[in-house]
């Protein structure tokens, strides 16, 4: 049937968990080994090992139960869910060279662009208000350094 | 009593109540938002309380928790959006009020029911917590330890895949907690090399991920979608007849908002849901529910303000989190260096009366603020998504880097913003997860102290019956739905048979 599939989503998420639970798993047997003489109660891999079986049934009972359903799917996510989170991750790799303000800003400028804004004096007015208003709070009154960059000297 | 007007009086220096002030009406200004629920301001703000004392720091995150559950209903009434989560059943009866021309009435409602209802739960607070926490003092690591898989586990009380899907984002919540250094041995666990995992993985970064960056990224994929805003002149206060028709369900939500929100992990969105189906089943005009009914209105944004109070109950006497926002809220007072419970009570009580102090003022202050400024909150609606989010964006980047200076956490805030996307996307509350982080060095420390008391033998649980209580409760609570189901199918066998 259109719109309809028989993979209930519910299948993925209980795939997708214990694919995690698994690979966790695999990483507490990597954890430093305690001697035995110093170790009292209960090693550092055994409570994450605990967490992760009562994770992975539940997980179990999830797909089990989801097994039986069908449900319509999911809707496609549009691209603009990639291109946002391409900007961000942009901004991220960014800050750290041109200072925080300057590219937050830069970024409130580009995000309102991307998400179909056009009037740019009001976009580029907003976006350096807000980024005098975010140095003067938490630069100048709480006293936080933040990364400041090339720019800083327009900062004072 | 003494402690209390000590509490009280330290809440009327200039710099406390500004701070109270400044909450409630951040909250309020917010939690009119949609998308920006109370739990994602408290996350978003949850940075500038670092420098803030560990007082003014609770009370600031006390009052945005009260202002934003207002807040959300001015949203819900006039575009049928709520602001916050927990005022989704009052958009049932709120929207089509405005519909009629009459959203200042039904805006005033909210603002008094609101008010009551908060008011009736901070009078609980201040009487249950003390017992609460007098009770628990002589808790012991397995009482501790049974009490925090009870409060995960009423993470399965909604019942369905839902219950599932929470209490999977519990564990994974409670997995988080255990990356980095384990206190016992010394042994890095989860860090993969990285220096920054060390420490464990930061509440802040995590919080405005999961909240305000899964939102934002939500918010991507539905920018063509378009809202009907009806007109606002002012709120109303309630006329007397009003108030006839609503005392009762201003009552029966005042009531349930704060027994519901006692219980760890259901907060007010349950309640106010609980609360309005049950204020129109002993309606006399069950009728009009759906169609602007002002009842409607009273019930749940009672029960929503009432689960607020109730919320901090649990929170502040036993350090076990009420709500997503709870959780929160603990994580903010966690970074401060202090954990609630019940020796926090018994040595610095004029704390915890502060607490309950802000709270009250911050129902009054939204009070004030919800009829004289209603329209002028109103107007927040009109924010486009292309200036409002960017915003966000630079306060959660913000938020994450500001407290330890690391570009790990803006990382981390961005990992968890995808997770929380996802999480959004396949039905899965974030607020579970935040429970379990914040429980989780709680769950293992107990567990291993207990384990010790017990010579290393499970079997030392059924020695303690506080711990034995709880362990039933909790199995209880999580076949609850399972046999709620069977004995259905069996009544329904049983007719047609």
């Amino acid at each position: 049937m259109r719109g309809q599939d028989w993979r209930h989503p519910d299948l993925a998420v209980a795939a997708v968990v214990v694919a995690f639970g698994a690979a966790a798993f695999v990483a507490t047997l990597g954890f430093d080994r305690v001697p035995e003489a110093l170790m009292e109660g209960m090693g550092p891999e055994r409570f994450p090992q605990l967490v992760i079986g009562t994770m992975v049934l539940l997980a179990v009972l999830l797909g089990v139960r989801a097994l039986g359903l069908s449900a319509p799917a999911l809707p496609r996510i549009p691209p603009m869910f990639a291109a946002t989170l391409a900007l961000l991750v942009a901004a991220v790799v960014v800050f750290p060279h041109l200072g925080l303000v300057p590219t937050m800003t830069a970024a409130m400028v580009a995000l309102g662009a991307l998400w179909g804004e056009r009037r740019w004096h009001l976009l580029v007015g907003v976006a350096l208000a807000f980024g005098l208003a975010v140095h003067l709070l938490f630069v100048r009154t709480l006293g936080i350094s933040l990364p400041v960059g090339p720019f800083g000297f327009l900062l004072g | 009593m003494i402690d209390f007007l000590a509490g009280a009086a330290s809440i009327m220096t200039p710099e406390l109540f500004g701070i109270v002030l400044l909450g409630t009406m951040l909250g309020v200004f917010v939690g009119a938002l949609p998308g920006l629920s109370g739990s994602t301001t408290a996350a978003l703000l949850l940075p500038l309380t670092v420098t803030m004392s560990p007082i003014a720091a609770i009370a600031f995150l006390g009052a945005i928790y009260c202002g934003a559950n207002y807040g959300g209903s001015i949203t819900a009434i006039l575009i049928n959006t709520p602001g916050d989560p927990s005022a989704s059943a009052t958009a049932l009866d709120g929207y089509p009020l405005a519909a009629r021309g009459e959203a200042g009435r039904a805006l005033g409602m909210a603002a008094v029911a609101s008010t009551l209802g908060g008011i009736f739960s901070v009078c609980v607070l201040v009487v249950a917590t003390p017992l609460l926490a007098r009770f628990a003092y002589n808790f012991g690591p397995p009482e501790y330890f049974a009490l925090a898989v009870f409060g995960l586990s009423m993470l399965g009380a909604v019942g369905g895949a839902g219950a599932l899907k929470s209490l999977i984002a519990g564990c994974l919540g409670v997995l988080l907690a255990t990356v980095g250094m384990d206190l016992t041995t010394g042994v890095e666990r989860f860090t993969f090399g990285i220096p920054d995992l060390s420490d464990g993985i930061g509440f802040v970064p995590v919080l405005t991920g999961l909240f305000a960056v899964a939102e934002l990224l939500d918010q991507s994929t539905r920018l063509d979608e378009r809202v009907e805003r009806h007109p606002l002149t002012a709120a109303k206060l309630p006329s007397r007849q009003d108030f006839r028709r609503s005392g009762k369900a201003i009552g029966i939500g005042a009531v349930m908002g704060t027994a519901i929100g006692v219980l760890p992990a259901l907060g007010a969105t349950t309640a106010a849901i609980l609360a309005y189906n049950e204020v129109r089943r002993v309606s006399k005009h069950p009728e009009e529910f759906g169609k602007g009914a002002i009842e409607g209105i009273a019930g749940p944004e009672a029960a929503n303000n009432g689960a607020v109070g109730g919320s901090m109950v649990p929170t502040l006497a036993l350090g076990i989190p009420g709500s997503g926002t709870t959780a929160i809220i603990l994580a903010g007072l966690l970074v401060q260096g202090v954990r609630p419970g019940p020796h926090l009570f018994n040595e610095q009580p004029e704390f915890l009366y502060a607490v309950f102090s802000s709270m009250l003022a911050a129902n009054l202050i939204f009070l004030c603020a919800g009829l004289f400024m209603a329209k002028l909150f109103a107007m927040i609606t009109l924010i486009p998504n292309a200036f409002l989010w960017p915003a966000v964006l630079f306060c959660s980047v913000i938020g994450a880097y500001a407290p330890n200076q690391a570009m790990g956490d803006v990382w981390t805030m961005l990992v968890f913003g995808v997770v929380g996307f996802f999480f959004r996307r396949h039905g899965i509350s974030p607020a579970p997860l935040v429970m379990g982080l914040v429980l989780g060095q709680l769950v293992e420390e107990s567990l291993k102290q207990s384990l010790i008391i017990f010579d290393q033998s499970w079997a030392g649980f059924l020695g303690r019956p506080i711990a034995l209580v709880l362990f039933a409760v909790t199995v209880a609570t999580l076949m609850a739905p399972v046999l709620l189901r069977a004995a259905r199918r069996l009544g329904a066998l049983r007719a047609s048979g």
